[in-house]
């Protein structure tokens, strides 16, 4: 059991355990996947427009950056995938390959039924599964393999993206640590790290953070943050913590101490492309940074409570009322699992000074003995 | 077995001043007051290092059950209002069935009892926030022990 006398470290275990309860899970991330190589193939096979380009094809958004979230209430996750032309920008309009797209899939039988017109992407609903938003686009520059110009349909005109370009940001951003807290736990018992264990702090606190924020705005998501926006205020704030709670409570305390000392509001500008503003509605509504404020004030609250160490019990009615009581309750109970197979196994033992319960035995320590706990 | 001396080692009761001998090398820090019949033991510990210190209290006579409790108010029912699980009338912590011999006058308390409040302790705790108590155990039936 991981560095179980190491407060530090435990909570971070729970907060980790909380974060892969929600994430996209193995299975679907396969099924993901094989749906995404389908599309691919398909696409590439079109006699009329596709097949002379040369393209890329490749997932960006939370799935590409590991900060996947399930959303409450349904089940489908997002996956964002790009068509990338590394040329042909000269002779289409911005409509032309939007309108190549729709029409290549809606060729096919299945994606036909599946198919979701939006803005600036088009749109596969695997029912009860995922949703795959296709991003078509042309390389701007020889020069730049990362940058695309994609239509905007409502804006009747190409933008500038970035996808790829901002991946490798956030990524960039999250390795700042090398070796996260719970990684050197891990490595001084000599434990396997589990796949899920490879996740940076950053990316563990993206996650965590984009659920209190759909709890949060629950009840009335009038004004609801954006998964991009507070991604990339993680990214920008974060200073290479080691553990998650470190990292939450430094980008929140960053954004807190912002917001009270900035005269205008706090602008969050997309890492690779510094002329597009995240937060642009923000001055033509400012519910929406209101209601940023507000979460950001109730979550920078919430975490200065959970650094006072009131004990587990008041720290747990905290964690749910943040993340929802369905995560921590399964957290928990993997963590109390955990004990319980050690205790089983026999090799539970109890720190004699302190009372922790521990794994490792050493001549501070004293063998848990069997018992069968009674009582009503 | 009978030893050279003519002791019956089968018989292994523990006298009161051998429990608290054995407190007093394994835990120092705790507080040990006797008779020659019974022994009370107080001191505080934690089950994880993220939880608040409990203060305990162990009474122990000769020839009964020892009784284990924790400080008034450091423990306290569920948001759902539950009684806690396995302790005898909410006062007293039920950490073994003593028809399994899990404890018996040949036991040492500082290396049951003790260890069982910590493990106790931690599965409050985790019914606290699951709702649900995962340490095992059993429940009396009326009349029974």
């Amino acid at each position: 059991m991981l560095a179980l006398e190491n407060k530090a470290v435990q909570a971070d275990d729970l907060l980790d355990r909380a974060a892969e309860e929600m994430q996209l899970d193995q299975t679907r991330y396969q099924r993901m996947l094989s749906a995404y190589n389908s599309v691919k193939e398909w696409v590439e096979a079109d006699e009329k427009f596709f097949k002379p380009y040369h393209y890329d094809v490749y997932p960006h958004g939370s799935v590409r950056i590991l900060t996947t979230v399930k959303p409450i209430g349904r089940n489908e996750f997002d996956l964002d995938i790009v068509i990338h032309l590394r040329s042909g920008l000269a002779s289409h309009t911005p409509e032309k390959i939007y309108r190549e797209l729709k029409r290549r899939l809606e060729e096919h039988e299945t994606y036909k039924k599946m198919l979701e017109p939006k803005n600036r992407c088009l749109r596969l609903n695997y029912a009860g599964d995922f949703h795959m938003d296709i991003l078509s686009g042309v390389q701007e520059y020889d020069s730049d393999a990362n940058r695309l110009l994609v239509p905007d349909r409502e804006l009747g005109r190409w933008v500038s993206s970035n996808p790829r370009g901002y991946a490798d940001w956030f990524l960039q951003k999250a390795n700042m640590v090398e070796v996260s807290l719970l990684e050197k736990a891990l490595r001084a018992e000599a434990l396997p790290a589990d796949d899920f264990r490879n996740k940076k702090p950053l990316q563990r606190a993206v996650q965590l953070v984009k659920r209190y924020r759909d709890i949060y705005f629950e009840k009335n998501d009038e004004y609801k943050t954006s998964s991009i926006v507070l991604t990339t205020i993680a990214g920008q704030f974060y200073a290479g913590q080691a553990s998650i709670f470190d990292t939450i409570d430094h980008i929140v305390s960053t954004i807190v101490q912002k917001v009270n000392s900035t005269f205008s509001r706090i602008k969050v500008l997309n890492p690779v492309n510094p002329q597009e503003d995240f937060t642009d509605k923000w001055d033509r509504e400012p519910g929406y940074y209101d209601a940023f404020k507000n979460f950001s004030i109730h979550l920078y609250k919430q975490w200065q409570e959970l650094k006072r160490g009131q004990g587990i019990i008041k720290e747990g009615a905290i964690l749910k009322d943040l993340f929802g009581d369905d995560l921590i309750i399964r957290a928990q109970n993997a963590h109390t699992n955990g004990i319980e197979n050690y205790r089983n196994k026999g090799s539970l033992s109890i720190n004699r000074s302190t009372g922790i319960l521990t794994s490792v035995a050493s001549t501070l320590s004293s063998k848990m003995p069997f018992n069968t706990f009674y009582g009503d | 077995m009978v030893t050279d001396n003519g002791i019956d080692m089968v018989v292994k009761d523990k006298t009161i001043i051998q429990q608290a001998a054995r407190i007093k090398v394994k835990y120092p820090q705790y507080k040990v007051t006797t008779t020659t019949s019974s022994i009370v033991i107080t001191g505080s510990l934690q089950p994880t290092a993220r939880s608040v210190m409990y203060d305990f209290r162990i009474e122990y006579h000769l020839y009964q059950l020892p009784i284990i409790t924790i400080a008034e108010g450091q423990l306290v029912r569920n948001a759902k209002d539950e009684n806690i699980p396995h302790m005898y009338e909410q006062k007293s912590l039920c950490l073994f069935r003593p028809k399994y011999r899990q404890f018996t006058m040949a036991t040492l308390i500082g290396d049951t009892i003790i260890p069982w409040t910590s493990l106790w302790l931690f599965h409050y705790e985790s019914w606290h926030i699951t709702g649900k108590w995962h340490g095992g155990g059993e429940h009396p039936i009326r009349g029974r022990n």
